[in-house]
């Protein structure tokens, strides 16, 4: 399949790797994105109440 | 007793109403004045407008939760301010029509001691010509997810599509910012994708031109002039990152648009560099522009006085810095976003969420040479409203408790972060999702290189996002209807 146009908009963008599409849907690797982007989150708001 | 009314019953009016509630007791009234019998998780409205979710899964019943709350419930609408009081009264009060509990069309007098006007956006689809129906409301050529009605009517509209290319149709769709002063492009871009995921469900995705029309500068702008994330060794634009959505997607973007005009079946739009266009379309989700919810005030002798506590928009006016607009882009600071969201003239009266009028714009103000504005709004939904709401709660309730006369909290968008989950599907392990926060909202070049804390601010795609947004979606829906442990679910 076909991914990108020459000379179009898709032509000079990035597009993830079969490694990259693998990890987003790897249960045990977004388990452990879960937990981080929780945290991530958790101390955005924390930061954010004044 | 003092009475604190709260003008509007969205994510910001509602979480302030909550908290102040549960602050205050019994020895105080709190009273909400709303037109809408429902609350709404309008994020999730997402999912409705493609089937995945139905009306009643993104709203509930107001009025039960407030009587379970001891919270004054008003379904009217505020119409206008009297913070002078009159004549022969100086004890301020608003003026509102009631839309339902059987007292439809009639006005009513309701004094107070504080005031929060969180009355949220005016959808002004009429500012675009055909967008609208020359009478406040969505036209009859497209679709939004505005509401959770809008909602369900892009999604009938959505399936009648996807039948027909299931019968061998090829057809073109449009999902973007429905005027050059739009804000709001996350829910244009959560949508998008999730359109892109019902049509490949329903096994019609080679079937569809799907585009993506916007105000933006570039894509990844989002009203916040975009945002710097670490990746791969690089600290890269989010434009890298949206545009690889996108492509990865097989949808075609217009930016740098202003859409002027709809028709049934193409847009015409107006670009930066003020050459007009048109795109034709078979189904078009375009988000309208946002105006204030249209208040008045007016003064103890009875002559308006709006132009002192509202802008033009009819935005409200807070401690903001409103001259620093015309110092120009390069001149604008973190401290001309306002703190405590207190109007400056009248103490007792405060606004937060959409309803309180930004200084100036996020993103680079630009227009075309025609004079055209095309640059988006300041985002000030979601996340940052429900902390306004919260903040200035606090401050009213220490306020009339005696602890302090000034606020005691704040809540400044050059201070505060905000999450933003894009996900298509809902399924526990069908569905993936893109995560950003920023930290803060408006950028500080001055604190920060890249105007942003980069360990703050961040982008990842996965199924881990998918999974934040059904809690986002369970949690403040519990959280909303006051369930046990709802001061534990964050804001």
């Amino acid at each position: 399949m076909k991914h990108i146009e020459q000379y179009e908009q898709s032509g000079y963008t990035p597009v993830s790797g079969k490694f990259t599409l693998f990890l987003r849907n790897c249960v045990i690797w977004q388990i452990i994105q879960f937990a981080w982007i929780n945290l991530k989150m958790t101390i955005l708001i924390v930061k954010s109440h004044h | 007793m003092a009475r604190l009314i709260i003008m509007g019953g969205g994510v910001s009016g509602h979480t302030a109403a909550s908290f102040a509630k549960k602050w205050l007791g019994n020895e105080h009234e709190v009273v909400v004045v709303t037109p809408n019998s429902l609350w709404n998780w309008i994020p999730s409205n997402i999912f409705v407008g493609i089937g995945e979710m139905t009306k009643e899964d993104v709203t509930f019943p107001l009025a039960p939760v407030y009587k379970k709350a001891g919270i004054d419930y008003r379904q009217a609408k505020a119409v206008s301010v009297h913070p002078e009081g009159k004549t022969e009264d100086d004890t301020p009060f608003i003026t509102i029509e009631y839309t339902g509990q059987g007292k439809e069309g009639q006005a009513e007098e309701l004094t107070y001691d504080y005031l929060i006007n969180a009355t949220g956006p005016k959808l002004n689809f009429d500012a675009t010509p055909g967008l609208g129906d020359g009478k406040g409301h969505l036209g009859e050529h497209t679709v939004s997810v505005c509401t959770a009605d809008h909602a369900v009517h892009a999604s009938l509209e959505l399936k009648a599509l996807a039948e027909k290319m299931k019968a061998g149709e090829k057809k073109r769709i449009l999902v973007g910012l429905g005027h050059g002063m739009c804000t709001c492009q996350g829910a244009a871009f959560e949508y998008i994708f999730n359109v892109d995921h019902y049509l490949k469900q329903e096994g019609v995705r080679d079937k569809a031109t799907i585009t993506y029309i916007s105000n933006e500068y570039e894509l990844g702008d989002f009203g916040v002039g975009g945002m710097h994330i670490k990746s791969g060794g690089y600290v890269t634009s989010g434009k890298v990152f949206a545009e690889s959505l996108y492509t990865e997607r097989g949808i075609r973007w217009i930016t740098r648009a202003h859409v002027n005009k709809v028709e049934a079946d193409k847009v015409h739009y107006e670009t930066l560099d003020g050459e007009m266009h048109e795109e034709a379309y078979d189904f078009a989700m375009l988000i309208p522009p946002f105006a204030g919810a249209g208040l008045t005030a007016t003064a103890k002798d009875g002559s308006d006085m709006s132009s002192v506590i509202f802008a033009p928009n009819t935005m409200m006016k807070v401690d903001a810095d409103y001259e620093s607009g015309a110092r120009g882009f390069e001149n604008w600071s973190p401290n001309d976003w306002p703190s405590t969201l207190q109007n400056p003239t009248y103490k007792n009266i405060f606004a937060v969420g959409i309803a309180f009028a930004p200084p100036h714009f996020i993103s680079k103000p630009m227009s075309s040479p025609n004079g055209t504005a095309i640059n988006p709004t300041p985002p000030r939904t979601g996340m940052p409203s429900a902390m306004m709401g919260k903040a200035v709660a606090a401050s009213i309730c220490d306020m009339i408790k005696g602890v302090s006369d000034t606020p005691t909290h704040t809540a400044n968008m050059a201070e505060m972060g905000a999450a933003c989950v894009a996900s298509t599907g809902k399924g526990l392990l069908n569905g993936t999702a893109v995560s950003m926060t920023m930290y803060p909202v408006v950028p500080d070049y001055n604190k920060y290189e890249y105007g942003r804390d980069l360990n703050g601010t961040f982008g990842t795609i996965g199924l881990a996002g998918h999974w934040v947004k059904l809690l986002l979606h369970y949690g403040f829906i519990w959280k909303a209807k006051l369930k046990p442990g709802w001061t534990l679910i964050p804001e």
